[in-house]
Order: C-alpha cells, then sequence, then structure tokens
C-alpha cells in the first residue's frame, strides 16, 4: 500500500533564503499527523509546496503515491481562515457546495447528489442550522467549521489543514477532532498544521517536528523526546508537553 | 417631456444606456469583489489613443472600427500592468496610475494633433471624452446589444469559477481552476462593458458605471445573485435618469449627468440600507 505522503529532499527557498532545507519524510495512510515547530519553521510553506502552490527548488512531493496533479481529487486542502474575506456575499451553503467543484469541473453547475453531500457535510459539523445564513455572520470558530464542511464535501482521502484551530472556541476544537477522528477511522489520512504542544498526544498519533530542516518525524512516543524538541524549539519550550517533562525527569533520575 | 418619451430617437437612446446599465452593473460587481475597481478606470482610460490612433489611420467614424482600436489599446494597457508589477518594484497601485496617466496622456495629444490637422468628422472623437448619448444611433444600439449578449452569457456559464476564484482563489487552484484564466475572461468582459459605454458616458467616468451600481448594491444584499440584479438595476437607473437630464439641458454632456445620478444612489445606499447603512448602525447603538 502507498505512503499518504511522501516527501524526498524537499527543499524551499524565497528571496531571503531557504525555507525549508532537504525536508523528507514518509507519512502511513490512515493515521492523524501533527506538523509542528516554532513560528517561521515553514509549516505552511510545506502545505502550499506539497500541494503545488510552491515550486520547491530541488526534490519531490508525492501523495497517495502520485505526483499532485494526478491525484488533486483525492486531496482536500483547508486553507488559514484568515485567507478569504468573510465579509464576501455568500452564504454558509454556498461555501460548502465549493467542496464539490474538483469534481465538477468547468462550466458544469453543482447537481442534487453534490447538494446532498454538502448537506451531509454541514450536518457532520453541527452546523446545518446556519446554511442559509451570510458568512459575515459567523464566529471564527464557526468559520472554521464551515471550512471543514467543505473539505468533508469534497469526500477526499487526504486531507491537509492549515492551522484550523487558530482562534477558535474549546466546543468547536472538539467537534473538529471528533469528526476527523471518525474519518481517520475510516481510513483517510489528516496532516494538520498545529501549534499547541499541550493537546499534541491526545489528539493526534503522528508528528513532524520542524524547524526549516525535518528534526523528526514518527509516532508521538517516538518523536516527543527532550533532544528533539529542543533542537527544533531551543530550550524555550522545554517542559510545556507533559510528557515530555516527565520523560526527561526520568532520564535524570 | 413627453414629447420626449415618443420621440423615436429618445428611445433608441434610453435603449442604448440601459444596455450599458446592465452589463457594467454587473461586471462591476466580480471588479469591485475582486478588489479591482481601478482597473476599469485604467482600461477605460488606455482607451483613447486606441480610438485616436484608428480615427487617424482610417478617418472613419463607424464605431465599431474606433471602438476596436481602443479595446485594442485596452488590452495593452491590462497586459503592462501586471508585467509592470512582475518586472520591476513598482507596485500594483502605482503600476495602474502611470498606465492610466500615460496612455491617457497619449490620447490626449494624438486628439490634439487630430483637431490641428482638421479632418472630416473629427467631432465625433469629443463625445468619446465626457460622452453624449443623444447622438447614440440604431446601429450603435445594435453594436452595443451583441457586446452585453457576450458579457451576460459567459457570466452565466462560467458563474461558478467566478464565485469560486473571487471568493478562494488558493482553494479554486486546488480544486483544479486556472485561476488566471478566469482573471483574463473578467479583464476581457470589462473591456466589452467599457467599450459599450463609451459613446454614452466616456472614457473619463466610465469606471464609476462599474464601481457605484455595485458598491450601491452591497450595501442591500449578501448574496451574490442578488448583488449582481441589483446592481444592473442601478446602473440601468443611473443611466437612463443621466440621459434624460442630459437630454432635457440641452448643454450638459451625459457623462457627469450620469455620474450625479450615480452618486445619488450610492450616497442613499450608504446611508439607509439595512443592518450595512450608517444611519441603521447609528440607531442600532
Amino acid at each position: 500500500m502507498n505512503d499518504a505522503l511522501t516527501l524526498t529532499n524537499l527543499t524551499v527557498s524565497y528571496k531571503d533564503g531557504l525555507v525549508l532545507d532537504n525536508v523528507s519524510c514518509a507519512i502511513p495512510t490512515g493515521i492523524m499527523l501533527a506538523i509542528v515547530g516554532p513560528n517561521g519553521a515553514g509549516k505552511t510553506t510545506l502545505l502550499k509546496t506539497i500541494i503545488g502552490l510552491l515550486k520547491p527548488c530541488s526534490g519531490s512531493a508525492y501523495l497517495l503515491g502520485h505526483p499532485y496533479d494526478n491525484v488533486r481529487k483525492k486531496i482536500a486542502y483547508v486553507p488559514q481562515r484568515a485567507s478569504v474575506d468573510w465579509d464576501f456575499p455568500v452564504t454558509v451553503f454556498d461555501v460548502v457546495l465549493m467542496g464539490r467543484y474538483v469534481h465538477l469541473g468547468w462550466i458544469v453547475r453543482p447537481k442534487k447528489h453534490d447538494h446532498d453531500v454538502a448537506w451531509y457535510a454541514l450536518a457532520q459539523v453541527g452546523m446545518t442550522h446556519y446554511a442559509h445564513r451570510h458568512i459575515g455572520q459567523l464566529s471564527g470558530g464557526q468559520q472554521q467549521r464551515v471550512f471543514l464542511a467543505r473539505a468533508l464535501a469534497q469526500e477526499a482521502e487526504l486531507y491537509l489543514m492549515d492551522e484550523p484551530f487558530a482562534g477558535v472556541d474549546m466546543a468547536t476544537e472538539k467537534t473538529m477532532i471528533s469528526v476527523l477522528q471518525l474519518l481517520r477511522d475510516a481510513g483517510k489520512t489528516i496532516i494538520v498544521v498545529h501549534h499547541d504542544l499541550q493537546t499534541l498526544d491526545e489528539y493526534f498519533d503522528w508528528v513532524l517536528l520542524l524547524n526549516i530542516k525535518a528534526i523528526a518525524c514518527g509516532p508521538i512516543k517516538e518523536v516527543l523526546m527532550p533532544e528533539y524538541i529542543c533542537a527544533a524549539y531551543g530550550n524555550r519550550n522545554f517542559f510545556v508537553n507533559p510528557r515530555v517533562r516527565r520523560t526527561y525527569e526520568m532520564s535524570r533520575e | 417631456m413627453s414629447e420626449l418619451i415618443t420621440n423615436f430617437t429618445f428611445i433608441t437612446v434610453l435603449l442604448g444606456v440601459s444596455i450599458l446599465g446592465i452589463s457594467s452593473g454587473i461586471l462591476g460587481v466580480f471588479a469591485l469583489l475582486r478588489d479591482q475597481s481601478l482597473l476599469g478606470d485604467a482600461i477605460s482610460h488606455a482607451m483613447l489613443p486606441g480610438i485616436a490612433c484608428a480615427f487617424l489611420l482610417t478617418h472613419s467614424k463607424n464605431p465599431l472600427i474606433l471602438l476596436g482600436g481602443g479595446a485594442i489599446a485596452g488590452c495593452i494597457g491590462a497586459l503592462l500592468i501586471p508585467y509592470i508589477t512582475r518586472h520591476t518594484v513598482i507596485k500594483k497601485d502605482a503600476a495602474l496610475g502611470m498606465v492610466l496617466a500615460v496612455f491617457f496622456g497619449i490620447g490626449l495629444m494624438l486628439m490634439t494633433c487630430i483637431q490641428k490637422k482638421s479632418i472630416a468628422n473629427q467631432a465625433i472623437l469629443n463625445k468619446f471624452l465626457f460622452g453624449d448619448a443623444s447622438t447614440l444611433l440604431r446601429s450603435d444600439v445594435y453594436l452595443m446589444a451583441g457586446l452585453a449578449a457576450i458579457i451576460l452569457f459567459l457570466v452565466w456559464l462560467f458563474w461558478k469559477e467566478l464565485l469560486l476564484t473571487t471568493f478562494d482563489p488558493l482553494f479554486a487552484k486546488t480544486s483544479g481552476f486556472n485561476v488566471q484564466r478566469i482573471e483574463q475572461l473578467l479583464i476581457g468582459l470589462l473591456i466589452c462593458a467599457i467599450a459599450i459605454g463609451l459613446q454614452t458616458v466616456g472614457v473619463v467616468l466610465m469606471s464609476s458605471m462599474i464601481v457605484a451600481p455595485a458598491a450601491a448594491a452591497r450595501q442591500w444584499t449578501s448574496s451574490l445573485r442578488l448583488m449582481a440584479k441589483l446592481s444592473a438595476f442601478f446602473g440601468v437607473c443611473a443611466a437612463v435618469s443621466g440621459c434624460i437630464v442630459s437630454s432635457l439641458f440641452n448643454r450638459i454632456p451625459t457623462g457627469p449627468a450620469v455620474v450625479i445620478a450615480l452618486s445619488i444612489i450610492v450616497l442613499f445606499s450608504l446611508l439607509g440600507a439595512p443592518h450595512r447603512g450608517i444611519v441603521w448602525n447609528r440607531v442600532r447603538t
């Protein structure tokens, strides 16, 4: 069986230097992976490079064993919430229906089936009652749910999400995690850019520790080691995660 | 007034300006939502040298030829803007301003040259500056209707793509839609819409026909479909009332009259619209 994501020596640079340096890793299907690292570690850049929005200087990214363009329909991308204008004149349902466009292609209009899928996606994130609201009337958490519903409507195999929990309320975070865990249990792969080390082992199966280079990638227990965290964050965040603190204390004893 | 309404030429003129109102109103919605309001201004000004060149070369007063020349110049102007931003350190707003000023300057220079040469029919060029609806002919209206039909059909056909690329271009790209193609399509349609309005409103004030109805419509609704319809309606209202005013008072060119009508609609919408209007928000707080 193919890996969900294979990165080989991926290197990306902007004008002022390297943003990603020789990142390699292989991520199996059917897991929830968090990409974590300090600010400016290249997490968003990594996602954008994987889906072809940015061109790497060298190296390659394979998704589900293929180049991105061949498996576009099976990859759902959830951009950062702030990337769109939430005052735009569309309703919640309109936005969720956009998840179906990748299957429709040019000119073809959404059909009954597409509407059904969009309604189901809205129900999964608990936003059915908001379907005909204007998106400007939503809270931050509700906006993020709408973005998740749009990704669900795409019925993808691999979900790539950029900071989905940034600025959302606790209830939304819990709802979204349980939806994502259901997806994982159905064999889908979920890759999330995450910023909160506290909740890592509660939510995720695997971690990719990133700071320009890939520091470590693997199951949580193997990656959340003091030396790795240290390499990614410096000493600053050494004790943020309870599991890291325990292993560190045990090693001292 | 009653004489005006039964007048056959006047009905032709009203038809023409209504077509203008609908097409620029609908396209304006996308220009406004894509933060490209100034693009229409740059394109319409950039069309003036094209019109003057076409006249110099052919000495024709056929609007099809003149507007064709204008459309070519408009295309060049529209293509220059991204070229400048990509290959120099100049930012987009500055590039827009430069293209607008440089092309308009060249256009005015050419027009002065033409005036000095005293070629026959040269008076027709002046109406492209500030517009004169009263000189619209049957054939002009047919041309305008043809262009408007193309615009309406293509907007209807690519509605889904226009919506997606305007709302979330990143997501559109990952959904397999070529965002640049849609952008080019919109610029092409914008050039058509401006060509429709040049004889009536003129290059100087044409951009207001694109921005103002959409800005007013946004105040009243949060649905893109309704916004496009309202914007077309406002466009027609302004174009028709401006046209009537300029016909009643012979010395007023149509362009300024239309713009004043538009300003009244926009002002009323900004103040009085529910939810977004200034008065509404004052009363609620």
